[in-house]
């Protein structure tokens, strides 16, 4: 009896490992190494980014993804745990994939970037001022590799939360004012960034939203709500940050820059567009005791009871 | 003899045993039934089967789903769904270690766990589909909308900025509303239209506690009488005494109270709010009302925060006594009993008190009287009371109750003048359940003729609903405070997730889809007694009285400052809104511990800031991954290469798009800290500004130092 119950879990075994191998097959390692990353299930995700690297045999392409997502998977996977070593091991990753890539792969500015990154945590975590030196060299160099391409963007903007910790720090303005270059062209267009096609501008929304944070904390409200308007132009990435930035530039205009005109006006949209916001109803009363325009009101009167129904 | 005695118990013994393997045999094949009709449908059948799990056990939920269900799977055969409904109390544990065990089912109601944490390990985003159509609308005018469009409040809320996508779909609204009993209200207020004002409110309750003293009074008149009479007279027998009328204005329990004060404290000061707000967001977030303290702006003094704690207190001198003790089911309850006039409540209890009152007893109604037939209470009234002038010892009475019809004889009191007097009850025309007017005993004596011939009155009562009431702008106390109505713009709720591990991600979508066109989400919601959360989907008349007021204010001045200053501030209410400590003393109490709570609260609020960046940073990765590797992330399996690519370059479109999106959540979150720092700055240089702003960065440094100087 006990030796026919043996032979069936190993038969049932060995049915479960094939199965299983099949299924192995079935998907791509990788794809399965980001489904792992994409819940935040960093033992899995990093051991199919292994398997992947070690299964890729001459396909470069497949390595430098498992590459990169095992770098990830230390540098970002790890969150409140993460440790020098993690990083260590990261920048590692990233140098691998520098050198097996070559000089001119697409993908070249955004490991540099992402070393720099890992290098400067590493420096703030065991201060190392050499570190803190190749780290910066390796920024200079992407921002000027390729000012415009995305990879850089991403890493202006890395770099300024990285070292943005007080609001009057002199490195604070000069990230302020690199931004402030970089979005001259598009606040002249000050139209709404089409992020796919628009590559050059991609991130140029997140930009306008990091100004107005530092402007409006330094308390200069003008350019804060300057930089707000921008934001709201280039387009807010969802409604509630729609919703919420219309309506910090009416109150902002309104109550710290005695600009009536501003506040009438994104009062206006706020309840115009996004009628289904709790403050819908107060933007609306605001907007007509400011002087806005009665017919709009009217008509937004029509609206509540529509919504009421 | 004595062998065959063995051998007879012998076989009853094996006998016996046989019993025994016969039961076990039973039950062995009982329990391979119920494995196969549990598998039938997916292995035997081969349907798919979707698993649908929820905490409504609220009469007329499973019912509704049910209803939805079986319309669903009538045009689809090939799948089946079944709901799983646990209880609320075990709904958290139940699903964590599902969730956990890998085995949770398809669909997963959202609530009572960490849901943004679960949503983003365990659940699937359903963006993508809720920006197209949903094709259940193709013959009606949303056949071009979007689908997260087609609800009242767009899904706003089912958008997670954290995880930069939508993960829900909800089937209903709530608001909540205060239920009154019509039947008391008439007999008492001689009016069934609820307070229109606050000091109607007011006046009402203090009416009903007039006529329950009154009331009382008259009982203990009564059973004192009795007592004395009992005593010189009847010494073998008590007397018959009446009991006390337990009648309270409103039946209330501690989440009633948070109820009744979240909803005036909005009326009142709700524009406090404003006022403290440095971010110009519109809300009085945490470090707002820490700045606002700290500069002066806001004390524990404000007249607001005075008045709408007094009117709490003031509206909880007319609950039951106990009410912080009692849970809200009880609270409920005492109302259904109709031993309240009024209670708060949400939709979601509608429907569970119609039916809990309906169901109390209707009454006797009468019948005949000494076998003339009645149709209405005047007439019944009448010969009951001719009967008694008449000097008949008895009264033979035929009476309707819960549809047996039975022979009551009464011996009524010769010397009454009216029907009370004669018999202790009072009749009306009630309608019946067809809607029928026929004369019921709606009062009775308990220590009466009729009480004594067990004569039952009638329990069930109307019931009415009505938004809270709003201080007038002239009333003495609260008008001058009164900001205006509390707004209503609701979250769609009885909202469902997809769980990561479902194989039918498309037919869970497609059934969402079915229940949230208008008429099937009407229907579902017509039979749940709730509010239809999709545009055009009309609520029941009944729940009219319910739905979302979107004109008006929201949040209301508070002193939480996080989880310490919030728990303070809840140890030092309940003794003050009891009655166990006067206004003052609450206050000393919170003035007291509030710096040590909120500089607590202040440290845990920069610890959170930080540890908040790094999840951010992992969507801003894994975005750009997609953005950079787009051919890993498409999800079916592309035919050929031409495809493959066309596919790939969807999957990097929607990356950016969520790649600025990911960046954007970023910054907000990665730059809390040095806004909060910015904005404290200058109370840090100016800390003995006021007393609170001494005492709490002495308790700021004291605890910094603790935790080794991490500031």
């Amino acid at each position: 009896m006990f030796r026919l119950s043996k032979i069936a879990a190993l038969s049932l075994l060995v049915a479960f490992s094939f199965a299983a191998a099949a299924q192995n097959k079935d998907e791509s390692l990788l794809k399965k190494g980001w489904l792992e990353y994409r819940f935040h299930e960093v033992k899995k995700a990093r051991s199919y980014f292994e398997e992947a690297e070690k299964k890729a045999g001459n396909n470069k392409e497949e390595l430098l993804q498992a590459l990169t997502g095992q770098a990830f998977c230390h540098q970002f996977l790890m969150k409140n745990s993460v440790k020098a070593d993690n990083f260590e091991q990261a920048a590692a990753l990233y140098d691998r994939c520098i050198k097996e890539a070559g000089s001119d792969h697409k993908y070249i500015l955004l490991w540099k970037s992402m070393k720099a990154e890992c290098l400067y945590k590493l420096s703030v975590l065991e201060p190392d001022p050499a570190k803190d030196s190749e780290a910066e060299a390796l920024w200079q160099e992407v921002r000027q590799k390729d000012e415009n391409s995305v990879f850089a963007q991403d890493a202006m903007l890395a770099k300024a939360l990285l070292q943005t910790e007080d609001v009057n720090d002199e490195k604070v303005t000069s990230f302020c004012g690199d931004m402030e270059k970089y979005l001259v062209p598009y606040k002249k267009e000050g139209r709404k960034i089409d992020v796919v096609n628009d590559k050059k501008a991609m991130l140029a929304p997140v930009m306008a939203t990091y100004l107005y944070n530092i402007y409006y904390y330094r308390n200069d409200f003008r350019k804060g709500v300057d930089a707000l308007i921008d934001y709201c132009k280039f387009g807010p990435t969802s409604f509630q940050y729609k919703a919420t930035a219309y309506f910090k530039v009416a109150r902002i205009s309104e109550t710290r820059c005695a600009d009536n005109k501003t506040a009438i006006e994104y009062y206006t949209k706020f309840f115009k567009e996004c009628g289904s916001d709790s403050r819908s109803y107060y933007a609306m009363e605001r907007a007509k005791l400011l002087g806005g325009p009665a017919a709009a009101t009217a008509d937004e009167s029509a609206k509540f009871k529509k919504e009421g129904e | 003899m004595a062998e065959n005695k063995i051998g007879e118990m012998e076989s009853r013994i094996s006998f016996v045993n046989y019993i025994g393997l016969a039961i076990l045999l039973v039950c062995y094949v009982g329990a391979l039934w119920n494995v196969y009709k549990i598998k039938e449908d997916e292995l035997i059948l081969k349907k798919k089967v979707i698993r649908l799990c929820h905490w409504q056990l609220e009469l007329g939920i499973k019912d509704a789903l049910e209803e939805m269900i079986g319309r669903y799977e009538k045009t689809h055969p090939d799948i089946k769904i079944i709901q799983i409904p646990v209880t609320e109390r075990a709904y958290a544990q139940w699903v964590t270690t599902q969730l956990i065990g890998r085995t949770a089912p398809d669909l997963v109601e959202l609530g009572f766990f960490d849901v943004k944490l679960y949503l983003g390990r365990y659940f699937q985003p359903i963006t993508d589909e809720l920006r197209q159509p949903n094709p259940y609308n193709k013959d009606n005018d949303f056949k071009d909308t979007p689908w997260m469009d087609t609800f009242t409040d767009g899904l706003q809320n089912s958008y997670i900025p954290e995880l930069l996508d939508y993960y829900a779909v909800g089937f209903s609204q709530f608001t909540v509303r205060i239920f009154y009993n019509k039947t008391l209200m008439k007999k008492i207020l001689e009016r069934d239209d609820p307070p229109k004002t606050l000091e109607q409110l007011f006046r009402d309750c203090e009416k009903i506690q007039e006529y329950v003293k009154t009331k009382n009074a008259e009982v203990e008149a009564f059973n004192s009488k009795q007592s004395s009479k009992g005593s010189s007279w009847n010494i073998f027998s008590s007397p018959k005494l009446k009991s006390k009328m337990p009648l309270v204005p409103i039946a209330s329990s501690r989440y009633q109270v948070g109820l009744f004060r979240t909803r005036y404290a909005g009326m009142l000061s709700a524009d406090r709010c404003l006022d403290i707000d440095f971010g110009c967001d519109g809300s009085a977030n945490y470090y707002d009302v820490l700045q606002a303290m700290l500069s002066g702006k806001l004390t524990l003094q404000d007249e607001k925060f005075r008045i709408y704690n007094e009117l709490t207190r003031k509206l909880s001198s007319y609950f039951n006594p106990g009410f912080m003790s009692v849970d809200r089911m009880d609270a409920g309850f005492s109302f259904v009993q109709g031993s309240a006039v009024m209670i708060t409540s949400g939709s979601w209890d509608a429907s569970s008190y119609i039916k809990k009152i309906n169901d109390q007893p209707f009454g006797d109604i009468i019948v005949s009287v000494n076998d003339k037939p009645v149709s209405n209470a005047a007439d019944a009234s009448r010969l009951m009371i001719d009967a008694a002038r008449s000097g008949a010892k008895s009264v033979i009475l035929h009476v309707n109750r819960e549809g047996d019809v039975k022979k009551v004889t009464v011996y009524p009191d010769a010397k009454g003048e009216t029907l009370w007097d004669s018999y202790g009850i009072k009749v009306e025309d009630c309608a019946d359940a067809k809607g029928r007017h026929v004369p019921v005993v709606t009062e009775l004596d308990s220590v009466s003729p009729a009480a004594n011939a067990g004569m039952t009155r009638k329990r069930s009562f109307d019931v009415g609903i009505f938004d809270f009431p709003l201080p007038t702008k002239d009333d003495p106390t609260y008008g001058k405070y009164v900001v205006g109505r509390v707004v209503e713009s609701t979250d769609t709720g009885f909202k469902f997730g997809i769980t990561k591990f479902t194989e039918h991600k498309a037919e869970c979508i497609d059934f969402f889809q079915f229940c949230t066109t208008p008429e099937n989400n009407q229907k579902m919601n017509e039979i749940a007694q709730w509010i239809p959360a999709v545009k055009g989907a009309k609520p029941t008349k009944f729940l009219e009285a319910f739905v979302p007021n979107f004109r008006g204010y929201w949040g209301y001045l508070n002193f939480m400052m996080g989880s310490k200053t919030d728990m303070l501030e809840k140890q030092t209410f309940w003794p003050y809104v009891s009655g166990e400590n006067d206004y003052a003393k609450y206050l000393n109490a919170l003035a007291s511990a509030m710096p040590n709570a909120a500089a607590n609260d202040y440290i845990e609020l920069i610890r959170k800031c930080r540890e908040s960046v790094p999840d951010k940073q992992v969507f801003r990765s894994f975005y750009l991954a997609q953005y950079m590797f787009p051919e890993s992330f498409v999800d079916a399996k592309a035919g050929n290469a031409a495809e493959m690519e066309k596919l790939a370059g969807k999957k990097r479109n929607e990356a950016a798009v969520k790649f600025v999106a990911s960046w954007d959540n970023l910054v907000g979150f990665a730059l809390d800290e040095m806004r909060i720092k910015a904005m404290m700055a200058p109370r840090f240089k100016d800390k003995d500004n006021n007393s609170f702003s001494k005492a709490f960065f002495s308790e700021y440094e004291r605890l910094s130092n603790m935790s080794g100087g991490k500031k």
